[in-house]
């Protein structure tokens, strides 16, 4: 069994395609892993594809040339979605797209199926962050928000913001992958960064306790239910919601 | 615009004054929980250049609160104060409970700065009456106004329309708003004799009759709403669609919100409930989807009784009166007849459909594309072959629900 590790970023995974792809690479007894959240153990059989710009640039205008357009702009997608572990089922649904060209809406193929699922948990997971998504103000009217979704949602969530608050000065991070957005007057990024730490204190923001009193009075005693509001937020996004954070 | 030194001196106000306000908000936002909407969908609104906030098509819940439902909007009463005395009212003007107002300018500070924090996808403003409907409508469209032509807020707004307003206030606030609603609050005239006695069919109705006229897209329905209370009257199931139905069919309103008749006050005209109707107000919901969405008419939900069956939804109950409609060939089947499916809603049709084009359906792809067979296996047929055991569909009849029971029987 080889074990294949890829960066975590976009050129790192059209890399490893094109070894797949271009280079028709044996997929027989592998397993491929973003280092982002599986580092190498280093296991007996393992080897790390090393993102090459200009290969990766090359393999991305081949599959715009050769591939039809809704599923083209669907692999960015796929590879946004770096927990659900698609990589070798897309390789084996583009292995087979020269013979038949529609295979990637055949779902009586299991690794279509497979494909569909996860982009329908990331459009789930994204849907689920515009409201998540909490800002705090921060001394010099920087609205700040720390969060750690389930995929890479960031570079497809931000322009909602952006076009909701353009005039705002806005930091949202990703502190599962350190992925960085920052936008002030019209100008924006989106950059990788090592790590990023800010210290504020919520206590000077009277807004906070407003919503969190809010958040208890709306609920009616009569219909409480845990368990349903359970369902609708998991435990895991809490941290980041004021309103479950402990009395300030 | 939002310039630098206004930011600040509202923080600075709220901060200074956050306990009253604290204090305010609690009762305000206690006292407008018992309105069930609170969607905030439809909105078509892009952002200012120079303000802030969009509306998002398909609504956005920003939290759920300990009853397990969304909140979307920030929903508030303007006050509770207020001169009419229904007796199904937490805010009836006997009641001896605190009573606060905001003003024009807090409510839109307070919309403005949730937005900002990403709480809220905006507001919803219901009130009392104050001094009089006019007076209380022109509030409520002060804190609009604030937010619209001083803030540049392009989120989504939604307003409770005064019952005897004047027709240029409910104008103005279907001008400004994404969302109106009047509340009809019991299906009959009688019942609101009983209950609301300052309040009157004719009345509750004018306000989204009038939004009806000015609405121009006159073959969409008219973007308001409004809320039945379940439960406080005898009013069967029936009546209650009866009337959800024509409003639809009018196209008056966009939605009806039936909501659990609470025991909050003592009254003898009141009923005296141990357990609110919880489980009959999503009764009615479903039978509600299945007026608007599922190609029903009210006849087919309304066979044999005039109340919806609490033990099975009512499609369910439809089918097991109509099993000489199944089995469905899932294969072939349009979309009104696959909808009819126990267990088949709008989305798995529409997916059905999709797949069926380009591949091969079987039950494994079904259960692998997460369309659940549970209950549609019995009514179903794949290239001819069902899919429950013969003995099984046989059995099949209103009263062995065995089949559909979540525990064993």
């Amino acid at each position: 069994m080889l074990t294949i590790y890829y960066d975590g970023s976009f050129e790192g995974f059209l890399t490893l395609l094109s070894d797949f792809i271009l280079e028709n690479r044996p997929i027989d007894n592998i397993k491929i892993h973003n280092s982002i959240f599986v580092k190498s153990q280093n296991e007996l059989f393992y080897e790390e594809v090393v993102s090459q710009p200009d290969k990766a640039k090359n393999f991305y205008c081949y599959l715009k040339r050769n591939l039809p357009r809704e599923f083209f702009e669907k692999i960015y997608i796929y590879y946004l979605c770096d927990t659900a572990s698609v990589e070798l089922s897309l390789i084996k649904v583009l292995r087979q797209i020269e013979k038949n060209p529609n295979i990637w809406q055949d779902f009586s193929y299991d690794e279509v199926i497979k494909l569909h699922k996860a982009e329908r948990s990331f459009y789930r997971e994204r849907h689920r962050w515009f409201g998540f998504m909490r800002f705090i103000e921060l001394p010099n009217r920087v609205l700040f928000a720390k969060f750690e979704p389930k995929f890479n949602v960031l570079p497809k969530l931000w322009t909602h913001f952006v076009r909701r608050f353009p005039n705002e000065k806005i930091i949202i991070f990703d502190s599962l992958r350190k992925l960085l957005f920052l936008y002030k007057e019209r100008k924006k990024a989106l950059i990788w960064v090592d790590n990023f730490e800010i210290e504020f204190s919520a206590h000077t923001d009277p807004f906070i306790n407003f919503w969190k009193n809010y958040f208890l009075k709306i609920a009616i005693p009569e219909r409480q239910s845990y368990e349903r509001q359970r369902s609708k937020i998991p435990l895991s996004v809490r941290k980041f919601l004021p309103e479950f954070w402990e009395n300030l | 615009m939002n310039s630098p030194q206004i930011l600040e001196r509202r923080k600075l106000y709220f901060y200074t004054n956050t306990k009253d306000i604290l204090q305010r908000l609690s009762i305000l936002s206690a006292s407008a929980r018992y309105d069930n909407s609170c969607s905030s969908s439809g909105g078509k609104r892009e952002v200012h250049p120079y303000g802030i906030g969009n509306s998002h098509l398909s609504g956005i819940c920003h939290s759920w609160s300990s009853d397990g439902r969304c909140i979307s909007l920030l929903k508030i009463l303007m006050t509770n104060y207020c001169l009419n005395n229904c007796k199904y009212c937490i805010n009836r003007s006997v009641n001896d409970v605190p009573r606060a107002i905001l003003t024009p300018k807090e409510i839109a500070d307070l919309t403005l700065e949730f937005y900002r924090r990403n709480y809220i996808e905006g507001l919803f403003l219901s009130s009392g009456i104050y001094k009089n409907s006019d007076y209380t409508m022109e509030l409520m469209l002060k804190a609009v106004k604030i937010l619209r032509f001083k803030y540049y807020f392009s989120g989504y707004i939604h307003l409770k329309l005064i019952p005897g307003a004047s027709t240029e206030l409910v104008k103005e606030a279907f001008r400004l708003a994404d969302r109106v609603s009047s509340n009809i609050e019991l299906p009959t005239e009688e019942s609101l004799r009983r209950l609301a006695p300052e309040k009157s069919f004719s009345e509750l109705y004018k306000p989204l009759k009038i939004v009806r006229e000015i609405y121009d897209e006159k073959r969409l329905k008219a973007p308001a709403s409004t809320q039945i209370i379940v439960g406080a009257t005898p009013d069967t199931d029936k009546k209650i669609l009866k009337l959800a139905n024509s409003l639809y069919e009018n196209k008056i309103v966009r939605r009806v919100y039936y909501s659990a008749y609470i025991p909050v006050n003592k009254d003898s005209d009141l009923p005296a409930i141990l357990e609110p109707p919880f489980l009959r107000e999503h009764r009615l919901y479903q039978a509600d989807w299945l007026l608007r969405f599922y190609g029903f008419k009210l006849d087919e939900i309304f066979e044999e009784d005039e109340n919806l069956s609490l033990r099975i939804d009512p499609k369910l109950a439809w089918a097991l009166r109509h099993l000489e409609f199944f089995p469905v060939e899932i294969t072939k089947a349009d979309y009104y007849e696959l909808v009819r499916v126990p267990g088949i809603g709008p989305t798995s049709a529409k997916r059905i459909i999709k797949i069926r084009k380009n591949s091969e359906i079987s039950e494994t792809t079904l259960k692998k594309l997460g369309i659940p067979l549970k209950r549609a296996k019995y009514f179903i047929t794949i290239k001819g072959k069902p899919l429950a055991k013969f003995s099984q569909i046989k059995d099949l009849n209103q009263e062995n629900l065995c089949l559909f029971s979540e525990k064993k029987c």
